[in-house]
C-alpha cells in the first residue's frame, strides 16, 4: 500500500551561493500517489530540496532513489519521469501558448524530428482539463498571471510522468485561482500522479496534502503525515512565530497569535 | 494559428535568381533571343553568375541561419556571428591563415573556425562569469572579445607584405563574392549545406534551450553539451562562409528579426523563413554590388548600408508599437 517512489538516503547538501546553508543527513520516503507539501519559511532551502529530489541538484553524501515504477511513457532518458516545475523560469513571451506546452513532450521526440500529431492532441487534452484550449493561440505575454501558471502546469503535465515536483505553484495567485489550483492538484492525485509542492502557507498544506514536510530554520527536516506534522506546536517552531491553525468546514487558515 | 505562407517567399527568391543570372556588366540585361544565339554570353552566365549567385544564396542563407540559432539560443535578439565576437576573430583566424600560407584555402578556413571557437568559449565563459541572467552581459563579452580579436587582425595588417597581402586582406575584409567560381562552390557549399541542413532539423528541438536549466533537465537535455554542440555548429558555418566571403555584416543581425516579425518566434517556421530570406537578402545585396556601378562594390558595404536602414526601421516599428 505505502510504496516509496522517491527515497532520500542520508543525504547532505550544502548550498553557497551568496548566503550558504547546508542539509544534513536527510532520510525520507515519499509515497506513491500521495501529495506531499514542503513548508517553510523564504530561503530556508524548499526550492534546493526539490532539485536534489529531481536528481539537478546531486547531494554531496547520500543517495536518491527513483521508484523503478517511474515514468509511464516510454521514458527515452533518464532524466523524463519526473516533471517540474520551477517557481520562476525564463520564458520566450512571444511564443504561442501552445508552442510552449508542446516543449513538455520533448522527452519524446528524438531530437532531429518534429513533434507529431499524437504530441499535439497530448498538448490539447491537458489545456482542456485546465482549461486553457482559448489559449493556445496566444502569446505567452498576453495571458493573465493565474492562466500563466496553469500554462506552466500543463508543459509539466503534458510530459505525463508520475512524480511532478511543483515550486510554490499556488503562492502567487488570487484567492480564486488559488482554490482552482488546489483543486487541480487534487485531480492529478485522483489520476494516480504522485506531487510534491512547496509553499510557505501552511493552510495549503492542511487543505490537500497528504504528507507535509517541515523545513525549520536551523535546516532540520520534519516530515509525517499532514495532521500530525502540522500542529500549532511545530508550525510555530517552523515560522518562528506564534500560530493557531483554525478549522472551517473543509478548509483551514493558520494564523499568527499577536501578544498584544 | 495565423498561417503566414512561405510561398511568395520562395517565389520572389525564384524571380530573383532568374533577374540575378540576366543581369550583369556584360550587355546590361539579357533578352532570351539574344542568350539563345550568343554563345560566350551562355558561357558567361554558367561559369561566373551562375556559381556567384550560388554561393550568394549559401552566403546569406548560412549567415542567417548561424544569427537566428544563437538568437534564439541566447534569447537576445541582438545576438549574431558579429556582435558576439565571432565573425572577428574568425576574419583575424582567416588573415593569420593567409599570412602563413598564402597559397592555399584550407589553412584558411581551419584558422578561421579554430578562432571563431575560441571567441565563442571565452564569450560564453565570460558572459557567465558576468552575470548569469543579464542579457547585456552577452552583448559586453561580445564587444571585449571583438576588440580583442580586431587587435589581432591589426597586428596581422601591420605584418603583412604592404603591396601583395595587405590589400587583398583589406578587400577581402570588406566582404565580396567576386573572386566566385565553381572550384569556391565546391568548397564552401557542401560543408555549409551540411551546417545547415542538421541545424534545420534540430530546429524545434533549438526552441527549448530558452527554458530554465532545471527545467531542460527534467525533460532530459543536458543543456551545456547541446548548447556547445549545436554553437559549435554554427560557428563552423559561420567560418567557413566567412573565410571565403569575408566580413559579410548585418546578415545575421537583420535576418532572423525579419523572419520572426514574419513568421513568429517558432523555429519550425523562423528558421525556414531565415534561411530563404537570407538566402533573397544576400542575392540582392550582390546583384546590386555587380550592377550598380562599372566596377564592383565590396558586398559588405551593400549588406552593411542596407541591414544598417532595415535595422532602424525595425527600430522605430518597435517603438511605434510598445
Amino acid at each position: 500500500m505505502h510504496i516509496p517512489v522517491l527515497s532520500l538516503k542520508g543525504v547532505n547538501y550544502t548550498y553557497s551561493n551568496g548566503r550558504s546553508f547546508s542539509f544534513h543527513n536527510i532520510s525520507l520516503r515519499i509515497f506513491e500517489k500521495s501529495i506531499t507539501c514542503i513548508l517553510g519559511r523564504n530561503g530556508v532551502g524548499k526550492t534546493t530540496l526539490l532539485l536534489i529530489m529531481l536528481g539537478f541538484l546531486k547531494p554531496t553524501k547520500g543517495t536518491v532513489e527513483y521508484s523503478s515504477k517511474l515514468g509511464s511513457g516510454e521514458p527515452k532518458s533518464k532524466n523524463n519521469k519526473i516533471s517540474y516545475l520551477p517557481q520562476y523560469e525564463r520564458i520566450q513571451e512571444k511564443m504561442k501558448v501552445g508552442d510552449y506546452m508542446l516543449m513538455g513532450r520533448i522527452p519524446f521526440i528524438s531530437p532531429l524530428i518534429l513533434p507529431r500529431i499524437e504530441d499535439w492532441e497530448i498538448v490539447i487534452k491537458y489545456a482542456g482539463m485546465l482549461d486553457l484550449i482559448h489559449l493556445l493561440d496566444y502569446p505567452m505575454e498576453e495571458i493573465s498571471g493565474g492562466e500563466f501558471q496553469r500554462v506552466r502546469l500543463g508543459r509539466a503535465l503534458v510530459q505525463e510522468s508520475d512524480l511532478i515536483l511543483l515550486d510554490e505553484p499556488i503562492t502567487h495567485l488570487d484567492i480564486n485561482a488559488k482554490f482552482k489550483m488546489m483543486d487541480l492538484i487534487k485531480k492529478l492525485n485522483a489520476l494516480e500522479k504522485s506531487i510534491i509542492f512547496s509553499s510557505h502557507d501552511p493552510a495549503e498544506a492542511l487543505q490537500i496534502s497528504d504528507f507535509a514536510l517541515l523545513i525549520h530554520d536551523d535546516h532540520s527536516i520534519h516530515y509525517g503525515a499532514t495532521k500530525e506534522i502540522v500542529t500549532n506546536k511545530n508550525l510555530s517552531r517552523c515560522f518562528n512565530m506564534p500560530i493557531t491553525i483554525y478549522a472551517g468546514k473543509n478548509s483551514f487558515s493558520c494564523i499568527i497569535e499577536r501578544s498584544t | 494559428m495565423k498561417k503566414t505562407s512561405v510561398l511568395p517567399v520562395v517565389l520572389l527568391l525564384f524571380i530573383l535568381i532568374v533577374f540575378a543570372s540576366l543581369m550583369g556588366r556584360y550587355q546590361g540585361f539579357v533578352t532570351y533571343k539574344e542568350l539563345s544565339r550568343n554563345s560566350l554570353l551562355q558561357q558567361l552566365i554558367l561559369m561566373v553568375r551562375l556559381p556567384r549567385i550560388v554561393l550568394s544564396l549559401v552566403v546569406g542563407a548560412g549567415l542567417a541561419v548561424s544569427g537566428i540559432v544563437m538568437q534564439t539560443v541566447f534569447q537576445n535578439s541582438l545576438a549574431d556571428p558579429g556582435i558576439l565576437g565571432i565573425s572577428q576573430a574568425a576574419g583575424f583566424g582567416a588573415s593569420l591563415g593567409f599570412l602563413l600560407f598564402p597559397t592555399t584555402r584550407i589553412p584558411i578556413q581551419v584558422f578561421a573556425f579554430i578562432s571563431g571557437m575560441i571567441s565563442l568559449v571565452v564569450v560564453l565563459r565570460l558572459a557567465r562569469r558576468i552575470e548569469n541572467q543579464n542579457r547585456l552581459s552577452l552583448i559586453f563579452a561580445g564587444i571585449a572579445i571583438s576588440a580583442f580579436f580586431s587587435a589581432g587582425l591589426g597586428i596581422v595588417k601591420y605584418l603583412a607584405d604592404p603591396l601583395d597581402q595587405l590589400p587583398s586582406i583589406v578587400f577581402w575584409l570588406l566582404g565580396s563574392l567576386s573572386t566566385s567560381d565553381w572550384s569556391a562552390v565546391v568548397q564552401i557549399a557542401p560543408l555549409s549545406i551540411v551546417c545547415m541542413a542538421i541545424l534545420y532539423l534540430l530546429r524545434w528541438r533549438i526552441n527549448a534551450y530558452s527554458l530554465s536549466d532545471s527545467v531542460l533537465y527534467s525533460l532530459g537535455i543536458d543543456r551545456n553539451i547541446e548548447i556547445y554542440l549545436i554553437l559549435g555548429i554554427s560557428v563552423l558555418l559561420t567560418t567557413t562562409i566567412i573565410s571565403f566571403s569575408g566580413l559579410v555584416g548585418w546578415v545575421g543581425l537583420i535576418v532572423p528579426n525579419v523572419a520572426r516579425l514574419a513568421f513568429g518566434y517558432d523555429m519550425r517556421k523562423s528558421l525556414p523563413a531565415s534561411i530563404l530570406i537570407g538566402a533573397i537578402f544576400v542575392l540582392f545585396s550582390d546583384t546590386l554590388a555587380r550592377v550598380l556601378i562599372a566596377g564592383e562594390i565590396p558586398l559588405g558595404i551593400i549588406t552593411a548600408f542596407l541591414g544598417a536602414l532595415i535595422f532602424i526601421v525595425l527600430i522605430l516599428n518597435n517603438r511605434s508599437r510598445a
